[in-house]
């Protein structure tokens, strides 16, 4: 059967109780938001297919449920993960401390190259908040990761988001094979860039 | 005198069972038998209530033919020596009988109770003991053989019934020249092989006959006298042998249309109230199996993930015990009101919970009812108080409510913010009941006051209970309770009773949940094993996509009304505590076939699991976890860890044959029991067999 898609991402949503990751996956996968909410019990996934440089790229997204009793299930799956999603809600404070927990636990269990991401969301409610911009984008700094405040409800920002995590990983993807296994011939000045990468042995010995 | 009464009893339950051939034939032959094949060091395991004295007697095994008063094949058992084992010990080693009645494995005391060697032998001269002491069958009786435990078990199934005649342990070797030699006669042909056990049918004496001519054609026998052992050999090699078509045997299945209709309703004691529709039920077995079957994955067409799935089971080196074959289930009607007044005294006790557990059971409650009886299930009321004492445990149970909610409600906004335990709590819980059944008319719209309801109630649970707090899912196990009793005080305390059965499911450390999945694992190993192979060979075998099912009892999977039947239903701690286990066996069996055809791997598995939600049939789902129960039940070689999950009593395991059953059952998951002195065990056991007999008496008036 031939596959459907050029590249399978593993996505992962975290971040505390109540701060939208369901629904940011939905507005996602289904570009819809669903005001009749129920909280997320075990975990669950969806999948959606993009396009990036004319390649398909098939995401996986996987939801969790937030409280932190439920962790030492969760985390079994942070393992296959190759994106990970750390969404706040900007009208809670706690859940914006809480941030450096989740980094945490991403650091023990997690893959050490898993890409990340910040999202504060709820940002159509700006007379509710209690994180500043300001102070999401300097944690992200802080962390050397992607930030950016999204609205499931007002989908502001919610592809944007995806995009832009599946993006780093596919260049981070791509940049792996290069250097595991250069194309032969036929391409364009990249290879140049990357043979000059390769070691003579390494490509002598595949020879 | 009252212990042979019973033996009496016992020797007619068995003759009971006989059919009518075996009845007229003359258990005894004349003359000398032309011995065909025998083996030494031999122990007798499970016989008939007969031999309890000869168990764990090492002894030969042979096959001999009589030929008066005309051409016989008899297997027999000869103890080695004339030496009585009258040790209580060994009496209770590894052994059970088996009630044909119930389908119930007797336990130790009612074994006792049954064993009347010492008069029986005593009363006896020495030839008629000999005589007793020879176990004897006529092997047209019997139907299959099959050997186990790597060769060193083999036993032998009736025809009747398909229950286990008799077993024996080979002590020196194993049983592969026996098997052989019986195979090479033609009186055996090999049928199938599972979880690492054999399995021969035992032909008729006209087929052996017929057998015997076309041996030199016969391909499945070229393969089975190659092969004296498939599970035993390299994978590759079986494989290579398992892709010859069986043209010329037909596949050998236990079938289970050729249990008597006799003994369905056998099962069931004369006179109980739902005895006629049980025997129309029997009528009716056939196509409940057969449509069983197919739901299991049709034998019939083998496909490339079957043929995988054999070779799973050769290198499958645990014993996956064969069962019974699994029985149609038919669910009741609700109680009604009519009948709960029947069961209410005059001074307002209720008569008979068991009888009303039964019923609810069987078929839940009128929606009308439930608001009062579930406060009996959950524990709120107590079923011999009369209605005064209702009343007054009522009045306490408000006083003790509005104390402990009035410890909240008076927490100033200081101490708050210097408790975070409390306010972590608090926080969740205001989340969660916002998203709590809002789309059930009772919790729907803005402002809905009962949504402020749910928060109180938990709220005040976290006062009752505070270590455990408030964990998300609570809030599902609350809100078609309170949905039902309307009244907060009420609503609570059934909640507290609910939540003693399942507070488990919320340790800090996922403990109980943990535990849950490896029993639950362990029921699908033995209830469905292609499928638990199929899982365990793709990485699934961790249980955790049943998650969500056992954490709330399935709430997010059933349409509300369902929940409510379903919940009722398990109240009940009928047929056994474990049940909301045996539901997601249950559903997962119904899905057999798509999980295996189509090739699941884990996340797909979890995907088709959480998308099962608003499509599982509950009624056929609670009849199917029924009939499994039955089924692991009724099986008598059922391990000690199964028995424990199920409550059923444990089988005695004592000195030399502890350690046999060890090596046999070496991962049984059995630790909770080991780690316990020989004083806990020892009362762990009789509480352990105290509960299950009182389910067991439970079920048989259901």
């Amino acid at each position: 059967m031939a596959k459907t898609y050029d590249y399978l991402f593993k996505l992962l949503l975290i971040g505390d109780s109540g701060v939208g990751k369901t629904c940011i996956l939905f507005r996602f996968s289904e570009d819809a938001f669903n005001t009749t909410f129920i909280s997320t019990i075990g975990i669950d996934f969806k999948i959606r297919t993009i396009e990036l440089d004319n390649k398909k790229i098939k995401l996986q997204i996987w939801d969790t449920a937030g409280q932190e009793r439920f962790r030492t299930i969760t985390t079994a799956y942070y393992r296959g993960a190759m994106g990970i999603m750390l969404v706040y809600d900007i009208t809670l404070e706690k859940s914006f401390e809480n941030i450096k927990n989740w980094i945490r636990n991403i650091e023990e269990n997690a893959a050490a190259d898993v890409e990340k991401m910040l999202l504060g969301n709820k940002c159509e409610l700006n007379d509710k908040r209690q994180v500043s911009k300001e102070r999401g984008e300097q944690l992200a700094i802080e962390y050397g990761i992607k930030f950016m405040e999204t609205s499931a409800k007002a989908s502001i920002n919610v592809e944007e988001a995806f995009l832009t995590l599946a993006s780093d990983i596919k260049a981070k993807t791509e940049k792996r094979m290069e250097a595991n296994n250069p194309p032969k011939g036929g391409h364009q000045l990249k290879l140049t860039e990357s043979r000059t990468k390769d070691s003579w042995l390494s490509r002598c010995s595949l020879l | 005198m009252n212990e042979s009464v019973r033996f009496e009893r016992c020797q007619q339950i068995q003759l009971g069972v006989l059919n009518e051939s075996q009845c007229q034939e003359t258990p005894t032959p004349q003359g000398t038998g032309n011995l065909l094949c025998t083996h030494d060091g031999v122990l007798l395991k499970k016989a008939n209530a007969e031999h309890i004295g000869e168990l764990n007697t090492s002894g030969s095994l042979s096959l001999v033919e009589y030929s008066l008063p005309r051409r016989r094949l008899y297997l027999e058992w000869l103890p080695n020596d004339s030496i009585m084992i009258a040790d209580d010990s060994q009496d209770q080693g590894d052994w059970a009988l088996v009630d044909r009645i119930s389908g119930r494995t007797r336990t130790t005391s009612e074994c006792k109770a049954f064993n009347t060697k010492p008069t029986e032998m005593g009363s006896n001269g020495s030839v008629a003991s000999t005589r007793v002491r020879t176990m004897r069958v006529l092997l047209d009786d019997l139907a299959v053989v099959e050997v186990r435990h790597r060769g060193q078990t083999i036993r032998f199934l009736r025809k009747s019934d398909n229950g286990v005649h008799c077993e024996f342990f080979f002590q020196h070797g194993n049983a592969d020249l026996f098997v052989r030699s019986m195979r090479q006669q033609h009186i055996i042909e090999s049928a199938e092989t599972s979880g690492g056990n054999e399995e021969y049918a035992i032909l008729t004496t006209d087929n052996q006959k017929l057998k015997k001519t076309f041996a030199e054609l016969d391909i499945g026998e070229i393969k089975s006298i190659q092969l004296p052992n498939k599970s035993w050999l390299p994978n590759r090699l079986t494989d290579f042998f398992g892709t010859i078509p069986d043209y010329v045997q037909p596949t050998f299945q236990r079938s289970p249309k050729s249990r008597p209709a006799s003994l369905l309703h056998g099962d069931r004691p004369a006179g109980s109230p739902d005895n006629e529709q049980f025997i129309k039920l029997s009528g009716s077995t056939n196509s409940a199996c057969s449509s069983n079957s197919q739901s299991r994955g049709d034998s019939a067409d083998k496909s490339s993930a079957d043929s995988e799935l054999e070779n799973l089971n050769a290198q499958d080196e645990k014993i996956v015990n064969n069962l019974p074959a699994r029985q149609s289930v038919q669910r009741g009607t609700p109680l009604t009101e009519a009948q709960w007044l029947e069961f209410q005294t005059p001074d307002g006790r209720i008569s008979d919970s068991l009888r009303i557990k039964e019923f609810i059971f069987r078929g839940g409650i009128a929606p009308s009812l439930r608001n009062e009886v579930w406060k009996y299930l959950l524990g709120y009321y107590k079923w011999s108080d009369t209605e005064l004492e209702r009343l007054e445990r009522r009045k306490l149970k408000s006083m003790e409510y509005y104390s402990m909610k009035h410890q909240w409600l008076a927490m100033t906004g200081m101490q708050e913010a210097n408790f975070s335990g409390y306010r972590d709590r608090k926080c969740q819980i205001e989340k969660d009941v916002k998203r709590t059944d809002r789309s059930q008319e009772f919790f729907a719209g803005d402002d809905n006051p009962n949504i402020a309801l749910l928060q109180d109630i938990l709220m005040t649970y976290v006062m009752y209970n505070f270590d455990l707090g408030y964990v998300q899912g609570m809030s599902d196990l609350l809100a078609p309770i309170l949905e039902i009793q309307i009244n907060e005080v009420d609503a609570f305390w059934c909640f507290v009773g609910f939540m003693d059965m399942v507070f488990r499911n919320f340790d800090m450390d996922q403990a109980g949940m943990k535990k849950q999945f490896d029993q639950l694992r362990r029921l699908l190993e033995v209830a469905n094993a292609p499928l638990f192979n199929y899982m365990r060979s793709h990485d699934s075998d961790n249980m955790y996509f049943c998650f969500r099912w056992l954490i709330v009892w399935y709430k997010r999977e059933l349409e509300n009304d369902d929940v409510l039947k379903l919940w009722e239903c398990l109240w009940t701690r009928l047929p056994c505590a474990n049940f909301h286990l045996l539901v997601s066996v249950a559903i997962l069996d119904q899905e057999t076939n798509v999980i295996i055809k189509r090739g699941y791997e884990f996340t797909d598995i979890l995907k088709h699991v959480n998308d099962l939600s608003g499509s599982i049939d509950l009624q056929r789902t609670l009849e199917t976890a029924e009939a499994i129960y039955l089924q692991l039940k009724a099986s008598e070689a059922l391990p000690n860890d199964l028995r424990h999950i199920i409550g059923e009593p444990l089988l005695p395991v004592a000195g030399a044959a502890a350690a046999d059953e060890e090596t046999a059952y070496s991962d049984d998951g059995f630790d909770e029991l080991r780690d316990l002195t020989p004083e806990q065990k020892q009362r762990h056991l009789a509480q352990q067999q105290e509960e299950a007999y009182e389910r067991s008496l439970l079920m048989h008036h259901i």
